[in-house]
């Protein structure tokens, strides 16, 4: 009898990558919360974050034989799949002129929820706080790349034609929005 | 893209902090995805700002999914068919009639009409009957709208489920056409190199006397460029993946993670930092892949000296 709870993530991927469906629930487990509040805060509608996830979780069980252990944490990777396909949703949902709400993030509102206070939420909010200090050491030009990529959804190209700025431009503040945040980051991890 | 050579070995490192962000469109993240799989250089790259990317996903406010989202999941897995088909609700029940008798009426009680009684009762008996027919018709057909909207649900539901599985279909066929590609992509390297008259064989020797694995390095002249062909080699698996190294005074450079078919056969073009023939040795070694290390972890495979031909 495999104990599902107490295997590591990669142990996890691998075994999903093998058809295990007991090892894709255990990642649901533990990672429904933090896809569905990504999705939440993405597509900023209830149903279609319910849909969203669940599409997340079946990318994965067919993406995971391609996860490689080299290109970093299984976490990481996990999180990297829900936010592409959050961001397919998005962008699929643009094309077909169909968003209820099309306000857009335009500022770091990365506040916790109304939500009855936890541990973990307490750990969340810490986490928001650190994400939206290192942010704030950006210039503008590049916290505002972040912004409208990661969280909107948007491509380089529509970023440029969005700010009527040169693709080049735009490639250039996003390559040292990541690399400063990458930075900021870990200096704050050190301290 | 940053281009290394003109025959389109080349390492996006410049994208992958777009694609971190999702910043790409749809074309250059599959691209993306297609190289990753093969470049042990460009993945730790991208390892590296992982942890920016996952920062950012998990400072949004916390939301929880529907406890029943988790089933419904299950249900859909691919090979079985989704069976998400809305159980259609069974009419609502009819609230019971409460149609209370009309009070007397005040001329009754006085006793000046008492024809008029036999005609009243009629009359009440008869809006009561008409009234109980009315209710009857309408319960009809509030069950019957009940029912086509359910109908409609499954049938919505249905549609949702099959394109969700299309949608994992297409996935799967893009993966396998990428793979393809890659596959072809090696061959044609592998040819070109080999109608290169001034290509080196180097015969790749295993360490180990049993062993059956088998490997051939083909370097061009200016030890640019060079293709690694693996034959007899036991397949990866997921506590099994194969690297290869460049030694030089005893340090080592990684220079890519090869994978292994089933078949035994495995090809990696290489792309070394530098000139391949200043390296003393090339090393094949198997390790477990949760270990990132970047030291000569795991058991050495097959190894060769390097020696060029045109220093002599």
């Amino acid at each position: 009898m495999v104990d599902y709870q107490n295997l590591e993530d990669g142990e996890l991927i691998h075994r999903t990558a093998a058809g295990d469906k007991d090892a894709l629930a255990a990642i649901y487990t533990r990672y429904a919360t933090p896809v569905y509040s990504l999705a939440r805060y993405m597509l900023r509608h209830e149903a279609i974050a319910e849909e969203a996830t669940q599409e997340v979780f079946l990318n994965l069980w067919l993406k995971s034989a391609t996860y490689n252990a080299a290109r970093g944490q299984p976490k990481a990777w996990i999180m990297s799949v829900a936010h592409h396909k959050i961001i397919d949703i998005i962008r699929s949902r643009r094309r077909a002129a169909n968003i209820a709400d099309p306000k857009e993030y335009e500022t770091l509102d990365l506040l916790p929820s109304g939500q009855v206070p936890t541990d973990e939420a307490a750990e969340r909010a810490i986490e928001a706080e650190r994400v939206r200090r290192a942010l704030t050491t950006l210039p503008p030009a590049q916290q505002e790349i972040i912004i409208l990529a990661y969280y909107n959804g948007l491509s380089q190209s529509e970023i440029a034609a969005r700010l009527d700025q040169p693709l080049g431009t735009v490639k250039t503040r996003a390559r040292l929005a990541m690399q400063k945040l990458r930075v900021e980051l870990a200096q704050d991890d050190a301290e | 893209m940053t281009l290394n050579n003109p025959h389109n070995f080349y390492h996006p490192e410049d994208d992958l902090p777009a694609y971190a962000l999702g910043a790409l469109d749809a074309a250059e993240s599959l691209a993306i995805e297609t190289h990753l799989a093969n470049c042990f250089h460009c993945s730790r790259l991208l390892a590296d700002l992982q942890p920016a990317a996952l920062a950012l996903s998990q400072s949004v406010p916390e939301h929880t999914p529907p406890s029943q989202l988790q089933a419904a999941l299950i249900a859909q897995l691919p090979p079985s068919q989704a069976e998400t088909v809305a159980t259609a609700r069974p009419p609502a029940a009819t609230p019971a009639a409460s149609l209370t008798a009309p009070a007397a009426s005040p001329a009754a009680r006085s006793g000046i009409s008492n024809y008029l009684l036999p005609l009243a009762s009629v009359l009440v008996i008869g809006l009561f009957a008409a009234s109980l027919l009315l209710n009857f018709l309408t319960a009809n057909r509030v069950s019957g709208i009940q029912q086509e909207s359910a109908n409609a649900n499954a049938r919505l539901a249905q549609l949702e489920s099959d394109r969700a599985t299309a949608n994992a279909q297409l996935e799967q066929v893009s993966a396998g056409n990428a793979r393809a590609d890659t596959a072809i992509q090696r061959l044609m390297a592998a040819n070109y190199l080999m109608a290169q008259p001034a290509t080196q064989p180097l015969r790749l020797q295993p360490t180990s006397g049993d062993s059956q694995s088998e490997g051939l390095l083909l370097v061009t002249r200016d030890g640019r460029r060079a293709f690694l062909m693996l034959a007899n080699t036991a397949p990866e698996s997921p506590a099994r993946s194969y690297r290869v190294w460049l030694t030089r005074n005893g340090r080592q450079v990684p220079v890519g993670a090869i994978t292994v078919a089933p078949s035994g056969w495995g090809t990696i073009p290489l792309n070394p930092p530098e000139n391949l023939y200043g390296f003393d040795s090339v090393n094949l070694t198997v390790a477990d892949p949760a270990d990132n290390d970047d030291s000569l972890a795991g058991e050495m495979v097959l190894q060769t000296r390097i020696i060029s031909p045109y220093s002599r």
